[in-house]
């Protein structure tokens, strides 16, 4: 079992930093996916992959992380507060730049959006696994994942001072445009 | 990542789908085609990257682990705390006026779910009274074989003789709320057991042999020591005296030492010694020091308990969501 929890716990750490969008809440999710991975391996029914079970609990665990994030009062200041910014070069202080537009992008997007692309690019799971995962047909997992990575593109584009959306008004200038219903294939 | 506006959304998803390879091959080829798709799928490449890539975390992955195996198997687990040494004070934890700066701020609002139901359990405790309050002056007398009745109805459904100090709790995993812990007695007090001992929870306190230690920080010393042969003969242990309610006590009531806060920092400043005896949880902590702790039973809940050496608190944190459940100051502790 410990072992077990070893090989994963990077990559379920990862996945839920990147769903909850910060370290404190990640470790909470994280450690609520230990539990409930150890709790619930005895009734491991096998009708899944190993992986795509442990990815199921994890995001089902982030998912109870945000609803129970959303039901308390935020309290300081995010992760910002404890970045260390003195001494960084220019360089460095781009590549900050970026990962903190980048993470404040991936914030910015709905859950069924977000959740899909981080199974896919931070979980490596294929459509099929991130179906099961999610209990929705591939097809939709196709097209939530092409809708969140473009409202991300946009947004860094916007935050970059490049493409601005600004020519892009069919939607309202909402972030992401309506989801188109797929037929599940 | 300038010509995103030149795509419409099928574009989008055909490039997206293109890079997990999740195209047909009528689609691949379309893609191939086109110049301008294979810079967008080059650009979703880049982004994807940086998704992906994550700066390191400050954690402890190991605590993590340790943790949920910890919190889901039954060792570990040295006493329990069904209330507290002074009636009332320790079951409204002192964090308006003790922060517990070993956690972040919006843990210790989460504590403030736990206050209502923790002064509920004080005021049934009052009403029921029970009296914990006589216990904490002579809990370092082990030879102790009577006194006034200790329960907890409410708080632990608890209902025991003074003479016994024990009572059954669920497995540490269970996390079983505190109305269900069955009621207990057992006829002595011994040492507590310690995490040392791969499974507490069957090693109980030998049934027929009372301790002998004259302190409370004296048996927690001993019972590190001994935890491992606590185990066989907490295997034959019976009750001596019914529990108030009636119901039947058997070895597989798993009884576990009832602690005072004063007994309980002694074990927790004893199991110093002896890193074996200690769990850690890792929560939120701008110093990002993981907690070397013992962990118990606070009123039913799976929880650990650890001395912070800065404010100089007890801390007990919920082992489920590293929740504090209570807070008290070492010094109230001296003078209590």
């Amino acid at each position: 079992m410990d072992a077990f929890l070893r090989v994963h716990f990077d990559r379920v750490f990862a996945i839920c930093r990147r769903i909850t969008g910060n370290d404190t809440d990640a470790a909470d999710a994280a450690q609520e996916a230990m539990l409930a991975i150890v709790r619930g391996l005895p009734r491991f029914d096998g009708r899944s992959s190993i992986t795509t079970w442990l990815y199921r609990v994890t995001t089902n665990a982030c998912l109870d992380e945000l609803r129970r994030r959303k039901r308390r009062p935020a309290v300081g200041l995010p992760e910002l507060e404890r970045l260390d910014v003195t001494g960084h070069s220019p360089a460095a202080d781009d590549t900050l730049a970026d990962r903190l537009r980048l993470d404040a992008a991936l914030a910015a997007l709905p859950d069924e959006f977000r959740v899909p692309v981080v199974l896919r690019d931070v979980g490596d799971l294929d459509y099929a696994e991130i179906a099961t995962v999610l209990g929705i047909p591939p097809g939709t997992v196709r097209s939530r994942i092409a809708r969140g990575r473009m409202a991300l593109a946009r947004a860094l584009g916007d935050g970059s001072g490049g493409v601005s959306g600004q020519g892009d008004t069919r939607h309202g200038n909402q972030l992401l445009p309506p989801e188109r219903q797929t037929d599940g294939s | 990542m300038n010509e995103f506006l030149a795509f419409d959304d099928a574009d989008w998803e055909l490039a997206s789908a293109y890079l997990d390879n999740e195209v047909t091959s009528a689609e691949r080829a379309h893609v191939e085609a086109s110049p301008a798709l294979i810079g967008l799928v080059a650009d979703l490449r880049s982004m994807q990257s940086s998704v992906a890539a994550q700066a390191p975390a400050g954690i402890d992955r190991d605590a993590i682990i340790t943790v949920a195996i910890a919190g889901t198997v039954d060792y570990g687990v040295v006493g329990r705390v069904a209330g507290s040494g002074r009636l009332g004070d320790e079951l409204e934890p002192p964090l308006a006026t003790a922060p517990v700066t070993s956690i972040s701020g919006r843990h210790t609002q989460r504590a403030a779910f736990w206050k209502a139901p923790m002064l509920l359990a004080a005021a049934l405790l009052t009403v029921a009274g029970i009296g914990f309050g006589v216990r904490s002056g002579s809990r370092g007398d082990s030879q102790k074989t009577s006194g006034a009745a200790v329960s907890a109805p409410e708080a632990a459904n608890v209902t025991q003789d003074q003479s016994t100090d024990f009572g059954a709790v669920p497995p540490v995993g269970a996390a079983a709320p505190a109305t269900t812990a069955a009621p207990a007695a057992l006829p002595a007090r011994t040492a507590a057991t310690t995490a040392a001992a791969a499974a507490a929870i069957t090693a109980a306190p030998a049934a027929t042999t009372p301790a002998t230690a004259t302190t409370a920080a004296a048996a927690a010393t001993a019972a590190i020591s001994s935890a491992t042969t606590a185990g066989p003969a907490a295997s034959n242990a019976t009750s001596t005296s019914p529990p108030a309610t009636g119901a039947p006590t058997t070895a597989a009531d798993a009884p576990l030492p009832l602690l005072t806060l004063q007994e309980l920092k002694d074990l927790v400043v004893a199991s110093a010694a002896n890193p074996s005896a200690q769990t850690t949880l890792v929560c939120p902590d701008p110093r990002g020091v993981p907690r070397l702790s013992v962990q118990i039973l606070w009123n039913g809940q799976p929880a650990i308990v650890f001395i912070d050496q800065i404010s100089q608190t007890l801390v007990v944190l919920a082992v489920n969501g590293c929740t504090p459940v209570a807070n008290i100051p070492i010094k109230d502790l001296a003078q209590s």
